[in-house]
């Protein structure tokens, strides 16, 4: 049966839609040459120029088309899943989640990550205005947060260095801490 | 914030429920014989798919089939689409398992009237009354925080997403009610993440 390869891919990422499954570019080759060996059939089918081949080709060119959308609908919900990974995780994204990327993802990933920045600091008269902070209306200067791992040092806007040590509690300025609370480094503690 | 949430499969060609959707079967009826694609139908060693023989294509293979200038194949409807179940549906459609059915139960439901059958117009009615009757106990599940496993295991994919996602927003609302707005918390795939990375390290 033609476009069970294409298939496949796409139970793949429904399979899992919180994480990104590694590039799969075993599958996706098996895909290309189906779809090349299609192609060549159709084409040959077509020179000949008989009427009963006319089912054949038509079958074909609906495998075809299924398979470039199977193709297609997999890389484009990757980007997607990638996108998102830039406002939740920041500009550098986990080792173990790189290694689940092809080469082409990751380029994408870094022009990405350069277009957001050009934009960010083009916008706010010319001051910048980073659009991943403040996604909830502040209503403190300083917030109690409890480090869940050890993180080491921290420079703080204003040149404060803090030591963020496990387990430890500390009073900090809100906005350094977002990114951290949004990356799972500190916790916010409310009462 | 971006939703979870991917509405709008039929005009959508990148979307993976529609992809899966369409792959669901229906039985067909060669009208023109295939040549060289016996493969098609394994049950016969034939070469070539003969005018007569009925055999399980995918909906992504079959409509477009169905619709050529010289028909290569009629596709019959699916014995759940068809009247007598219609007939199920529309008496009291809160109670049916729609999962048994077919996971994909409306999505599969709209492209089959895409067929112009002479019932096309009338399963489309019957989706509407049944999504309509069943959207309602679906609200009601969600706002009082039914976490009966048995319940939402009963719904067709589209339902089950409408579903958590009414739920998360009425634990949204209660959070917010209960504390404000103020507390910021690790976003979701961060969450996930590090479940993940825990459950390595502790093999």
């Amino acid at each position: 049966m033609f476009g069970q390869k294409g298939l496949e891919l796409i139970k793949e990422l429904n399979r899992t839609p919180d994480v990104l499954p590694p590039f799969n570019d075993d599958v996706i080759r098996q895909v290309l040459e189906e779809m090349n060996a299609l192609f060549e059939q159709n084409r040959m089918d077509l020179d000949k120029e008989k009427d009963a081949n006319y089912a054949g080709v038509h079958v074909r060119h609906a495998s075809l088309e299924r398979n470039r959308r199977c193709l297609l609908a997999y890389l484009y919900n990757r980007i997607n899943k990638i996108r998102q990974m830039r406002w939740e995780f920041g500009s550098i994204i986990p080792p173990e989640i790189k290694y689940n990327m092809c080469e082409p993802e990751v380029q994408w990933f870094n022009n990405y990550n350069k277009i957001l920045a050009t934009y960010m600091r083009g916008i706010g008269n010319k001051h910048g205005l980073n659009l991943t902070l403040d996604r909830q209306p502040p209503k403190e200067l300083y917030i109690e947060v409890r480090c869940l791992e050890d993180y080491g040092e921290y420079e703080m806007d204003n040149g404060d260095v803090v030591t963020l040590r496990k387990g430890n509690m500390y009073l900090l300025p809100r906005g350094p801490c977002e990114q951290l609370i949004r990356q799972g480094i500190l916790q916010h503690i409310t009462d | 914030m971006e939703t979870r949430f991917k509405h709008s499969y039929c005009p959508n060609y990148f979307s993976l429920e529609d992809i899966l959707a369409t792959q669901e079967r229906v039985l067909c009826k060669v009208e023109k014989s295939v040549h060289g694609l016996g493969c098609l139908d394994q049950s016969t060693e034939n070469e070539d798919l003969v005018v007569g023989t009925t055999l399980q294509l995918p909906f992504w293979l079959a409509f477009p089939l169905s619709q050529t200038r010289v028909r290569v194949v009629s596709v019959e409807l699916p014995k759940i689409y068809k009247e007598a179940f219609r007939e199920v549906l529309t008496a009291d459609a809160s109670i049916v398992d729609l999962s048994k059915l077919g996971r994909y139960f409306y999505e599969f439901g709209s492209h089959l009237t895409k067929l112009n059958h002479r019932d096309s117009s009338a399963i489309n009615t019957m989706l509407m009354n049944a999504f309509k009757d069943r959207l309602r106990v679906l609200i009601d599940w969600a706002q009082n925080l039914c976490t009966d496993i048995s319940k939402v295991q009963r719904l067709d994919t589209l339902e089950k997403e409408l579903y958590l996602e009414g739920f998360k927003a009425r634990k949204e609302l209660i959070a917010w009610l209960s504390e404000g707005s103020s507390k910021m918390c690790a976003s979701e795939m961060v969450v996930n993440h590090k479940k993940r990375k825990r459950a390595v390290v502790d093999i």
